[in-house]
Formats: C-alpha cells, structure tokens, sequence
C-alpha cells in the first residue's frame, strides 16, 4: 500500500487523491460532509468557503477544494482542520466491533468491522 | 395384580433381599427405608406404601404405571431414573445436588409435588456432577411447589404443560437474573445460565468494581468477556487481564486473550480533547504492532498530516 497523504478530524479520514475515478458524479449539496447517526454532531465545510464541490462516484464519497486556499473543516467535538487545495476521498475510520464478532455464528463471522458510528 | 404390603412384610423383605445393606424404621411413627437399592424390588407385583421416607436409596430401574404419593425421596442416588405415567402427588424430592444422574418424569402427575435441592456445592451443580431434570409431558406441574421465577432450564422445561408457551427470545434481553426454586438458585444472563460468580459480578456497582473482581471472574467466565467488558469498562478489563503490544507515539495496543480469540485494542487520545479511548483492531495475522493497527483503522500506512 503506498503511503498517502491524508488528514484526520475524529473519525473521519480525508485521503489525498491525484484524480477521482471515472464514473457518474452525485453532487451533495450543502456544506455537511458527514453527520454522526448517534451524536447529531456534523463534520462540515466552515460556512463561506469557496469553492469546494462535494460528490460520489460509485461507492466513493469525494472533496474537491478548488479554491486556491485551505478549506476548513469543522465538528463540535474536535477542533477544526484546513485541507489544502486539491482532491480528497473521505472516509471513516474502521473499528472491530467485538460484540458482533461473539454475536455472529462461527460460520457467518466477518462482518464485525465496521465504520465507526459516532 | 399387584400385592399390598404390611409395614412388617415390607421390613421382612428388606431383610430378605437386602441382608444388613438396608434396613426399614419406624421414627416418630413414620416409616423410613434407608439405603434400599430398589433394583431387587418388582414393582409390578407389589404396591409401594405412601407416607413413607427413602433416605439414601438408589433408584436406577424405570418406574411405569404407578402411584407413589405421598413419598419424601431424601438425598436418594438416582441414575437415569425414569417415572413414566406415576402419581407423584405430594411427594418431595430432597436432593443434594452433587448426586450424578437423571430423572425423568415423563408423563408423570407431579400435583403438589415439591424439590429441594441441596444448593451448597452449587459451582460443581454448574460443572455437571448434578442430576439433571427432564419434564417432559408432565402433568399438573402448575402446582409443583416451591417454584418461583418463570423457567429454571429452557431446555428442560420447554416440553411441560407450565412453560410450553413461554417464548425464550421474551429473555433475550433482560439482563442478569435469578430464579428461585425450593431452596435453590439458578442465575441467567438474558436466558443463558450462568454461574453465581458472574451473576454477583454482573450485578454489583460498576465503580466499585477492582482489578482483582475482573480477574477472578475472567477465570471461569471468558466466554461472557462482552458483558465483563459492559459492565467493567474495557480500560479496567484490559488492566486487569490484558496485555501491553506495544507503547508508540501516543498509542498502546492491547491484547485480550478471551474466549479463544485475541482480542485487539487500540488505545489513543482525542487531540482535541485529551480524552483517551480504546477502539477495536481486528485481530488478522498482519497485525502485531501500532502500525499495522493504524492501517486497518485508517484505511492507509502512515500518521495523518493533521489530526483533530
């Protein structure tokens, strides 16, 4: 695996790409990157922030700072962290959930890492 | 037809068939057989007398067909023990727990019938060196007295008329339990048994919980790590029982040898916080250092530019 330059704000994982992959863009609107499912607390693009575009393709969740500056990113629980211009791919850090490893039937085990829920 | 005994007849074929190995009394003028191997005695050519106590008898010959009211069975040996169809009415069973065998009451009326069972060895009950209950097709076991709580073993009780309805999945989730019956205690976490080390862990205040309680439960009890762990905290587990992999740049990773697998944690600070906290590794083969720990998590080899 080459080593890749990437940023960390809490669980979320922003991955320095030189180019995004072929395929159908899905913008996402707003400046919320990813919302926690349990907390309600958001990692997003400060406000006023231009521009930057927000996008999937395939299964990839994707960043763009187009700007010729750093972009900051925000969360209530961490303190805010500038990405540099250029392309990201954003993802969330992986745990074991050990529980659902002992839940799982011997046979059907392998599904206990999973992003983390925050 | 079956032949009624006198009290004498009783005690002269006792003497006859048992020579000194047991012996029939009368205490406070009630009849007691004491150390009878019943397996000399047809109980399809005799009737067997109520309002009698069997103290220290064994009882190994399937029993069919028959009525036996009345009786107080007092720490008698049973070994694969079968009463089919009999009228247990009003008899108790007064049982030391540490007896190895079966009893089987399969059909059998157990109207009023009580259990006592001797609950001081009660940690070997839990190895086996008991005497295990089949209910199977009981009738009237409504009225067994003595019973309290819902259910003493799923697997036992599932087939009689008192519990065929209850629904195991209706304890999936409640947690540790105990239930009573006669003078004895069987404790559950959510519906599988456990021991009464774990129930007294699982049920004493977390924050008084010591290193020393975590080991001592640990040793007995690693298949249930998941609820220690709930209960404990992972930090005090993995001071208690853990080990330290390794200790770099702010990041210990942890194992826990438990229920057959090597359990991984990582354990980092929040910098924006300060805060420490443990998170799961999975324990593939490529990962025996922080490194190999932070790439599984990441996704990436490597330390952030920036992290918040």
């Amino acid at each position: 695996m080459n080593n890749k330059k990437f940023y960390q704000q809490g669980d979320v994982v922003f991955r320095k790409v030189n180019d995004f992959p072929e395929g159908k863009r899905k913008s996402k609107n707003g400046n919320v990157i990813v919302e926690g499912e349990g907390s309600g607390h958001f990692h997003a693009v400060q406000p006023g922030q231009l521009p930057f575009s927000l996008f999937f393709v395939n299964d990839g969740f994707f960043l763009e700072n187009e700007s010729d500056d750093n972009i900051v990113i925000e969360h209530q629980e961490h303190n805010p962290i500038a990405l540099p211009p250029g392309k990201y791919e954003i993802d969330k850090v992986n745990e074991f959930d050990w529980k659902r490893h002992f839940d799982e039937k011997e046979d059907e085990r392998g599904k206990a890492t999973r992003k983390v829920i925050d | 037809m079956k032949k009624k005994l006198s009290f004498e007849e009783w005690s002269n074929a006792v003497k006859l068939l048992y020579g000194t190995e047991g012996k029939v009394s009368i205490d406070s003028g009630k009849p007691y057989f004491h150390d009878i191997h019943f397996s000399k005695i047809d109980f399809n050519k005799v009737v067997f007398p109520e309002n009698v106590t069997l103290c220290g008898c064994t009882l190994d010959v399937p029993v069919k067909n028959y009525s036996l009211r009345n009786i107080e069975f007092r720490d008698c040996r049973f070994d694969k023990m079968t009463f089919t169809n009999c009228d247990l009415t009003g008899s108790k069973f007064v049982i030391d727990a540490l007896r190895h065998g079966s009893i089987s009451f399969d059909g059998s009326d157990l109207m009023g019938v009580e259990f006592d069972c001797n609950i001081e060895n009660l940690d070997r009950w839990y190895r086996g060196h008991c005497i295990d209950f089949n209910f199977s097709n009981t009738k009237n076991f409504n009225t067994v007295s003595g019973i309290s709580g819902y259910f003493v073993d799923i697997g036992d009780f599932v087939d009689s008329e008192r519990f065929n309805t209850m629904n195991p999945d209706e304890f999936a989730n409640v947690g540790p339990f105990v239930v009573k019956w006669s003078g004895w205690r069987a404790y559950y976490l959510n519906n599988v048994k456990i021991n009464k080390s774990l129930y007294d862990f699982l049920t004493i205040p977390a924050d008084t919980i010591t290193l020393s309680d975590i080991k001592k439960v640990m040793k007995r009890n690693d298949s249930f790590i998941i609820s220690i762990i709930e209960k404990a905290g992972i930090q005090k587990v993995l001071g208690a029982v853990g080990k330290v992999i390794e200790k770099k740049d702010g990041y210990v990773l942890h194992q826990l040898d438990a229920n057959r697998e090597r359990m991984l944690y990582l354990e980092m600070t929040n910098p924006s916080t300060g805060e420490r906290h443990f998170e799961g590794i999975a324990p593939t083969q490529e990962v025996k250092f922080i490194d190999q720990a932070l790439i599984f998590r990441n996704g990436v080899p490597g330390r952030p530019e920036i992290l918040t």
